[in-house]
């Protein structure tokens, strides 16, 4: 392997190309035209353009994206998250035009890609499952009689689905033939597929999951769990490292569980098994995500390894490169996901001319960004500009930190959920660990406490769109201010 | 000299009072609320003392806003261009802001317009300006011509804003 095409975008492009040049493989970009100069496309060696088109035909084009691998001779893939990172076909089009494609095999992608048969395959492997019913037969009285057997609230999710499309909380008998219907459209619309499975509605689970990584002949490893219960409409935005719900003999069953899950498909590369963890402590096998997860940074955090190294170290053929007695957890980190969206507007997705930007800097913080000063934000793409990791000794070393870099954070010219994600750090039953999946609808967030007046006040400290002060020197002539009132550059 | 800004539904009104010392007057509704501050004119980022404390700011002007970053939030306000501000700021000043030479005229004496309606386009520094008119109205004056060249702070126009406007 000496070069390496990154099919992703953003961040994600920047991090993966970083670690392939630390271990002396050249990179190759793919960008749209709207990525043209976006960091990650300036970063790599070779740059591919894929044209103005929309995703479907510029990212997610498998054709595009092998053409470029072809005629820059790359050698390799790495898909990030997202896109095509968990795209079975696309995986087995790479094998088969003999590239490497440095994730999991694609007949595992497949598997794990449909949820009711990943679900029966974890049930026969003895890993805990959530009661529930993910049969094939979908006849409508057939549902109904299993929701009853496995009670109420129940969740009807689509089978091949995922971002909660198709997915309904059904809270009592009489309203699930017209749930049912619902979802069942919505998972045909969103996934050219109509069937659901049933699951037993936990009320304010934990999301836990586990890092593992497998070498293919039925070995596999973990390195600790991460929670990710702070989320918005199943959205993550704050995850940590390890888990505050988490004892000692509780993480080691669950550790166990999710090794054996990867073990039993004879995983290979780097894979997470998703849990659902009850106030109880009982916890239930969610799905396995066959990619590298966007909150991977705070397992690096507090295992020390760069997991998009043991990636390509796998891909390479070289098998797991750390014995599990050699893993262990240290100190505590969490990660903010920092979007471009307004959380005093419904959080709308924002765009704009990123016209300041000041990353935060100290020992223990890191911030993986794919943008920066001058950076125009679209309408094309997911709005995560940015994710932002602290790492402490303990919880409240790396929460306080945390609450420090992003009041250091300096983004203007497009709004960001900067000011949220600090007051939901800064809020006690966050203090206190009581993170579940409800946080956000349990609790009011308080929104921007900055001083109005004194901020107002300091508007008069900018600058003139023209570099002009706003107060020009000679208090006898008007200032470009007023004078732009009435006049307009003819743009 | 005053700055209009707007967020949610408050309208503020920024005043710089005193330049040495720095002294600016915020005003939002009834309530007036004074800042001094040992900043100099353009100082875009630095800190303040607020309540007893030192905490860092950052200000970024743009096209319709200003964003300001102070004790490590964001607040973003609007430039207010609403109706009375614009009104406010009408006060007859349709002047020529640097030398330059009148391209069109597109309004006669008198003329009735629209709000965004062009009443002249003038080319300065090889860049052509718009002029039009900031609510509906009247031009009861007009002092330019097609072609001619203009000095800077030439009053090209008397505009009487339409009175329930």
């Amino acid at each position: 392997m000496k070069k390496v095409l990154v099919a992703n975008r953003g961040e994600i492009a920047l991090r993966v190309m970083r670690t392939c040049r630390e271990m002396g493989l050249s990179v190759v970009a793919v960008a749209s035209e709207y990525d043209r100069s976006a960091p990650f496309a300036k970063f790599a060696d070779e740059l591919v353009l894929l044209g103005s088109g929309p995703t479907l035909s510029t990212y997610l084009d498998q054709d595009l994206i092998l053409n470029a691998a072809r005629a820059t001779r790359a050698d390799a893939i790495h898909p990030g998250y997202g896109f095509l990172s968990e795209n079975a076909a696309f995986a087995r089009r790479t094998e088969e035009a003999g590239l490497t494609f440095i994730g999991p095999r694609w007949q595992t992608m497949e598997l794990m890609g449909l949820k009711r048969e990943a679900k029966l395959h974890m049930e026969a492997a003895g890993v805990p499952v959530v009661p529930g019913y993910s049969g094939s037969d979908q006849d409508v009285a057939t549902l109904t009689r299993e929701a009853e057997r496995i009670g109420f609230p129940i969740l009807v999710k689509a089978s091949a689905g995922g971002g909660g499309k198709g997915m309904r909380v059904v809270h009592e008998a009489s309203a699930f033939a017209a749930e049912l219907q619902t979802a069942k459209r919505e998972a045909s619309a969103a996934f050219g597929n109509d069937a659901v499975i049933l699951e037993r509605y936990l009320a304010d689970p934990r999301h836990v999951e586990f890092q593992v990584f497998g070498d293919g002949t039925g070995r596999a490893i973990h390195l600790f769990e991460r929670e990710c219960s702070i989320q918005r409409r199943h959205q993550k935005i704050i995850e940590e490292a390890p888990s505050p719900a988490l004892n000692k003999a509780l993480r080691q069953r669950m550790a166990e569980a999710a090794v054996r899950a990867a073990e039993s498909v004879n995983y290979l590369n780097a894979g997470t098994i998703e849990f659902l963890v009850d106030a109880d402590g009982s916890f239930y096998f969610l799905e396995m995500n066959t990619r590298l997860q966007v909150e991977h940074p705070i397992t690096e955090m507090i295992t020390g390894f760069d997991l998009v190294r043991w990636q390509i170290e796998i891909a390479k053929g070289n098998g797991l490169p750390q014995d599990p007695s050699q893993i262990t957890c240290r100190g505590h980190a969490i990660e903010c996901r920092i979007y471009a969206e307004d959380p005093a507007n419904s959080f709308l997705p924002q765009t704009g001319y990123v016209a300041r930007y000041v990353e935060p800097k100290g020992w223990g913080v890191r911030m993986d960004s794919g943008i920066e000063q001058g950076s125009e934000v679209g309408v094309h793409y997911d709005p995560l500009l940015a994710k932002l990791i602290a790492f402490g000794a303990s919880r409240e070393e790396a929460r306080s930190k945390m609450i420090h870099a992003l009041g250091e954070t300096v983004i203007h010219g497009v709004k960001t959920n900067i000011s949220f994600l600090r007051h939901v750090l800064a809020h006690a039953a966050f203090e206190a660990g009581e993170t579940t999946t409800h946080f956000l609808q349990r609790h009011d967030i308080p929104s921007n406490t900055a001083d109005t007046w004194c901020a107002a006040a300091l508007t008069a400290m900018g600058q003139g769109e023209h570099g002009a002060h706003v107060f020009s020197s000679e208090t006898s002539q008007p200032g470009p201010w007023e004078r732009m009132g009435q006049w307009r550059l003819n743009a | 000299m005053k700055l209009k800004l707007k967020r949610g539904g408050e309208h503020l009104t920024v005043a710089l009072r005193q330049r040495e010392p720095l002294c600016i007057e915020v005003t939002n509704g009834e309530m007036v609320r004074q800042f001094s501050w040992p900043l100099r004119d353009g100082d875009t980022a630095g800190r303040v003392e607020l309540d007893g404390r030192f905490v860092t700011f950052w200000v970024t002007e743009t096209r319709d806003r200003f964003w300001v970053t102070l004790d490590g939030e964001t607040i973003v306000f609007e430039k207010d261009r609403g109706r009375q501000a614009v009104a406010d700021e009408l006060s007859n000043d349709f002047t020529a802001p640097m030398p330059g030479r009148i391209v069109q005229v597109a309004v006669v004496e008198g003329a009735v317009v629209r709000a965004g309606d062009v009443l002249v386009v003038m080319e300065a520094m090889k860049m052509e300006h718009r002029i039009e008119a900031p609510t509906a109205g009247k031009v009861t004056a007009l002092r330019c011509k097609e072609g001619e060249l203009v000095e800077q702070g030439y009053a090209l126009l008397d505009f009487e804003a339409e009175a329930n406007s």
